[in-house]
């Protein structure tokens, strides 16, 4: 059912991995590496499709060949780095920001992935929490 | 499920943009606790029933309402399941994100063994 989820900021996923935070960096800004795992279990990503200007205002992008056959090109934009903790990219053509954070644990390194996709109108608190206003309203409609 | 060949999906990027402005976000608002014609809609607030017309017109056109003829009562109402296609696109970044940190954890764990 409906949930209220849209603050503008959302939590996409929370993964302990048992390694070090610099691994972890070198797989999400070298093109062998994303190539591994970019994909996941549904598409393949050729490793010569891969290429990253690790640089605020720099591009990185890759293709993405889905079992069917069909290719995608996708393209970010790298819009902060602080080696090894965090990077933060846009995907233009979603207006998507991505975050992702690495934090050295106890045992092994926590990595978080954080989204936001929200036209530049909405690109304050205030909005965002207009919106989630909004949603509450509704969620509370749909309960009646 | 008979609802979703009568539910097109909605245009988010026209969506989000509408949503942009405080107006149309109280109409939508008011709404959501129910129907109401634009000259109700218009009461609550310092405009013109041609101005919430306008900002009508703009919920209509990205999907998330509809206005129906009752007499001379022309009621809007809120496209609920339009609305919640809002937030849906979380939960699919959340299920394409999961796959990707799967085989994330899988390659340096090969990389690891080598």
């Amino acid at each position: 059912m409906m949930r209220a989820q849209l603050t503008g900021d959302e939590l996409i996923a929370r993964r302990r991995l048992a390694t070090e935070p610099e691994r972890i960096w070198t797989a999400f800004t070298t093109p062998a590496s994303i190539a591994a795992f970019w994909g996941g279990s549904h598409a393949r990503v050729p490793p010569e499709s891969v290429t990253v200007d690790l640089r605020p205002g720099g591009e990185f992008a890759l293709d993405t060949c889905a079992p069917t056959g069909a290719t995608r090109r996708l393209r970010f934009v790298y819009v902060s780095i602080t080696a090894p903790r965090e990077l933060v990219f846009d995907e233009p053509v979603t207006g998507l920001r991505t975050t992702v954070t690495i934090t050295r644990a106890a045992e092994g390194t926590d990595l978080t992935i954080h989204q936001r996709r929200l036209p530049p109108e909405l690109r304050t608190a205030q909005a965002a929490d207009g919106l989630t206003s909004i949603l509450d309203a509704l969620a509370a409609y749909l309960r009646h | 499920m008979p609802a979703a060949t009568t539910t097109p999906v909605v245009d988010l990027d026209a969506a989000f943009a509408a949503l942009g402005d405080p107006v149309r976000r109280a109409l939508v608002s008011r709404l959501a606790h129910g129907d109401a014609t634009v000259g109700e809609l218009a009461e609550p607030f310092d405009l013109t029933q041609q101005a919430i017309s306008h900002h009508i017109g703009v919920l209509r056109r990205c999907g998330l309402v509809e206005q129906r003829r009752e007499g001379t009562r022309r009621p809007c109402r809120l496209r609920t399941a339009q609305l919640a296609q809002l937030s849906t696109w979380i939960d699919e970044q959340r299920r394409a994100w999961h796959d990707r940190l799967d085989a994330l954890e899988q390659h340096l764990s090969d990389e690891a063994a080598r």
